[in-house]
């Protein structure tokens, strides 16, 4: 059996949709320089539709709605739906999908008919209106997977789709691993010709599966033998976020502060370099990646008073390239005549100094934990930095640059391009290390070159990726911390009942330290043009307390206890429109959704759940098509690839921890509700749900 | 904001002994029972062990056992302690975080109170940092006192049956509409 795969121009059905639904509703007039963002509504979205397989699932009023009621606009030149597609019945949209049995797939053909047709005549069209990633960052898939996010762009999207709503019934466990840690599983698998590679958790194990032998044999494994002791500096679990590959080698980071090179043929250590000092309190966790033959790594440590930084590592040798601090002067910081960003509070004189207390910025945190993109066209690399230290924000009064922010750099000089400043003087450890999804897409009537990042802080920002500029910043939960995003200089407008005081709990603060969305990282389809961030629904109560800088050892000066957002489930799927600025549709999860997203050209989501189901559902609905349950909670970041036999496999490491699971990965006391840095209130029933795991899943079609 | 530890220090030591400094400063330290003899081999005679080859059994108690343990005065000065030392940063309120949780009653390396001073003094390697020479003796014992009051006294080797909760969700949910006002939430 063959293996189709489909580029996003080839699905007229699909992408007919997606033109259905954009443009009817233009960004409002708020964005750009102009003004300020008016607040959101303050009333919960009005649930709408059916309970679907899953419960507890929520759908918001989504792209098909607006698309409907735009249809009746008589300003719209395009043509009408096919009749019974969609109707308005007592003031409720009841959508095509929601339809029985062979109706829906007859309104479903005629669909496909109509849009075909309305194609014909406009050629061009679709693509100019649904989001893109640039194909210089997202080129044709080739079946593997090379690197966490897919592609520079991030989007984690497989153009495999053997997988589909209609075959997925039929998938089944083709082969498990054991990875003998029972840790937090976050890595993403990799596979490269025919070979797939894992990274455990502190030890660092890295492990060859040979894909082409019955049941994945191992064909190597590599022990770096990290130090010990750095299992006590990590903040949130020893959790790895995954390898990277590149020019045969196998390049990933250890907990004690090593990246090292591994030969992907047999296994033997190419190189590894030394960038981090246990006792100064770094560790790295992320994966790296690898941009025109660098390394790119940034530590971890923004609970222990580090000062952050990323690095870049030739990929031949592991020699030091440069290094870019992210606090401190100008020179440390790499910000030279080339840095232009765009809000006049990032302008001026080593600010990475002057915006601190006298030396706090040497603890001040700002570290790279998180998800690094890359546009080839532009030449530069997107990252966000971690929160300032200590979290007490009340011990370093200033806007602490450049911490909680985004940076563009040039990759071959590290030099900086832009900054802007997610979340100056960081009060709620909203760290700004979440994923960059590169997209252009219409912007105000015009085609833009954008990231789209779901925030700690609640807010998906849409922002120019050549200059910095927000365009727009939307809630995608209850959010009170802030009460919008001023575009006009780019900063929040805090809201000042949930500022953080010295002696005092503030309660019910939302979103979380751990945010909206922690790492835990979104895909976004080209075909559906929606984006599916995994997130949580916490809020929190916070009292900072007084905490002095002892090197090797936390630096956090706060107590903090979370629990369950509005609505009590703690977690959501969200598919988030970056066009029309609002979900399409939520699913609801009763614990935080910890895990990443695959996105597959079969128009299917995975994700996992903290209870251990591994589930697939539609991404134009959210509608629960399938779920296999795991032996442990999944933090892990599913992928796609296609096997040596054809097929389409889809592949999950299962195994609860990172900073969520932390209660039960680190036997942590259910009674003490601020151990975790706070997270145990909020999971304190974890332990009766799943046991501490390190497995390895893949599942695919049997054979035909 | 006049402490001088407000003040942060690129070199660790420094800002360690500053903390330390500050710290003693916070506990008066003349009651603090400094005379009392360590034993002949000090902590590093503590056994982390209940198996001694050819029978035996666990040496006798530091005398400062007798002296710390269970005292209210030791044991709230080692809480403010556990505090300003960055105890609370690892281990929380006792539960736990970066480090093992205190409350348990599950000891990896023995729960008695001289066990609990050698743990502190030598560090445990996986994680645990090497606090000797570091913190005054006197105050790791007032830590230790603290730490074992942590626990609750039943025996260590109690069985434990941890019923399976109903399928009703952990917490009371909050309401539907966020009680807090203000929230902003998803645009419609």
């Amino acid at each position: 059996m063959t293996l189709e795969t489909s580029r996003p121009t080839s699905t007229p059905c699909a992408d007919a949709r997606n033109w259905r639904t954009a443009k009817r509703d233009p960004l409002r007039p708020s964005g750009g320089e102009g003004g300020t963002q008016p607040a959101p509504s303050l009333t919960l979205p009005r649930l709408r539709g059916r309970e679907g397989v899953g419960a507890g699932r929520v759908r918001w009023a989504g792209p098909e709605h607006m698309a409907a009621s735009a249809l009746k606009s008589p300003a719209s030149p395009r043509p009408s739906p096919p009749p019974g597609v969609e109707r308005e019945k007592e003031g409720r949209t009841l959508r095509w999908s929601q339809m029985a049995g062979t109706r829906a797939r007859a309104a479903a053909r005629l669909l496909c008919g109509a849009a075909v047709a309305a194609l014909a005549l406009v050629p061009g069209f679709v693509a100019a209106q649904t989001p893109q990633p640039p194909a210089s960052a997202a080129p044709a898939d080739d079946g593997q997977w090379t690197m966490p996010a897919k592609n520079y762009a991030s989007t984690r999207f497989s153009e495999l789709n053997q997988i589909n709503g209609t075959t997925i019934a039929k998938l089944r466990v083709e082969f498990t691993f054991d990875t003998g840690v029972n840790r937090g599983q976050e890595a993403a698998p990799l596979v490269v010709d025919n070979t797939m590679y894992i990274v455990t958790p502190y030890p660092n194990i890295l492990f060859a599966l040979d894909l082409t032998k019955p049941g994945a044999p191992m064909k190597w494994s590599y022990q770096p033998h990290p130090e010990a002791a750095s299992q006590g500096v990590a903040c949130c679990d020893v959790v790895n976020r995954g390898a990277v590959f590149w020019d045969g080698k196998i390049i990933y980071n250890t907990l004690d502060g090593n990246t090292i090179a591994v030969d992907a043929e047999n296994g033997k250590e190419v190189w590894k370099t030394k960038l981090g000092d246990i006792n100064r309190g770094e560790t790295i966790t992320m994966a790296p990646l690898v941009v025109k033959g660098k390394v790119l790594v940034g530590d971890s440590g923004g609970e222990m008073g580090v000062r952050g930084w990323i690095a870049a590592l030739d990929a031949k040798d592991g020699k030091l390239a440069w290094k870019a601090f992210h606090t401190g002067p100008d020179k440390d910081v790499l910000i030279g005549p080339d840095f232009k960003p765009f809000y006049d509070t990032d302008k001026g004189e080593d600010l990475g100094v002057k915006s601190w207390p006298p030396q706090a910025w040497m603890t001040g945190g700002g570290t790279v934990w998180g998800w690094i993109s890359y546009d080839p066209d532009l030449n530069l690399i997107y990252y966000g930095t971690g929160n300032p230290g200590p979290w007490n924000a009340e011990q370093r009064p200033g806007d602490n640059k450049w911490t909680s922010g985004l940076f563009a750099r040039d990759p071959d000089t590290g030099a900086a391009k832009w900054f802007y400043d997610t979340y100056p003087h960081d009060e709620h450890d909203y760290d700004g290390i979440n994923e960059s999804v590169l997209l252009d897409m219409p912007v105000n009537g015009e085609t833009r070159k954008v990231l789209v990042r779901p925030e700690r802080d609640g807010y998906v920002y849409v922002i120019d990726r050549a200059t910095g500029q927000v365009y727009s910043a939307d809630p995608f939960g209850p959010v009170n911390s802030t009460k919008g995003i001023d575009l006009k200089t780019g900063r929040p407008i805090i809201n000042p009942d949930k500022m953080t005081k010295l002696g005092q709990t503030v309660r019910d603060i939302c979103p979380t330290a751990s945010g909206q969305k922690d790492w835990e990282p979104s895909a976004y389809s080209p075909r559906t043009g929606l984006m599916y961030l995994p997130h949580a629904n916490l809020c929190m109560d916070w009292e900072n307390v007084e905490v002095n800088y002892i090197s090797g050892t936390p630096f956090v000066g706060a107590n903090v206890v979370m629990k369950a957002g509005p609505g009590g489930n703690r977690g959501f799927l969200t598919a988030w429109d970056p066009v029309k600025r609002k979900p399409a549709w939520q699913d609801k999860e009763d614990l935080p959704v910890w895990s990443g997203a695959l996105a597959t050209a079969g128009d299917l989501v995975f994700y996992g759940t903290m209870e251990g189901w591994f589930k697939a559902v539609d991404a134009r609905t959210g509608e629960l098509k399938w779920q296999f349950k795991t032996g442990s909670g999944i933090i892990g970041q599913p992928i796609a690839y296609k096997g040596p036999d054809g097929r389409e496999y889809i592949a999950i490491l299962s195994g609860v921890g990172g900073w969520a699971g932390a209660i039960v990965a680190g036997n942590l006391d259910p009674k003490d509700p601020t151990a975790a840095l706070g997270f145990v209130g909020a999971m304190s029933d974890l332990k009766q749900k799943t046991m501490p795991g390190g497995t390895l899943y893949v599942f695919a079609l049997p054979p035909t | 904001m006049s402490s001088p530890c407000r003040r942060r220090n690129a070199i660790a030591a420094a800002a360690a002994l500053c903390a330390a400094s500050a710290a003693t400063t916070l506990a008066a330290r003349a009651q603090a029972p400094s005379d009392l003899p360590l034993k002949e081999s000090g902590p590093l005679g503590v056994a982390v062990t209940t198996l001694f080859p050819g029978g035996g059994s666990p040496p006798p108690a530091d005398p400062h056992v007798k002296a710390y343990q269970g005292n209210p005065e030791y044991i709230n000065k080692g809480q403010q302690l556990f505090a300003w030392y960055n105890c609370s940063g690892c281990h929380s309120h006792g539960g736990g975080g970066m480090g093992p949780a205190l409350m348990d009653n599950q000891w990896r390396y023995g729960g008695r109170l001289d066990q609990i001073y050698a743990s502190i003094v030598q560090g445990r390697p996986n994680g645990m940092p090497s606090w000797g020479g570091k913190i005054p003796d006197a105050e790791i014992w007032e830590i230790s006192a603290f730490v074992l009051s942590l626990s609750s006294p039943s025996p260590a080797n109690a069985g434990q049956t941890t019923p399976t909760p109903p399928p009703a969700p952990a917490a009371p949910p909050p309401p539907e509409k966020s009680e807090a006002p203000g929230v902003q939430t998803v645009p419609k």
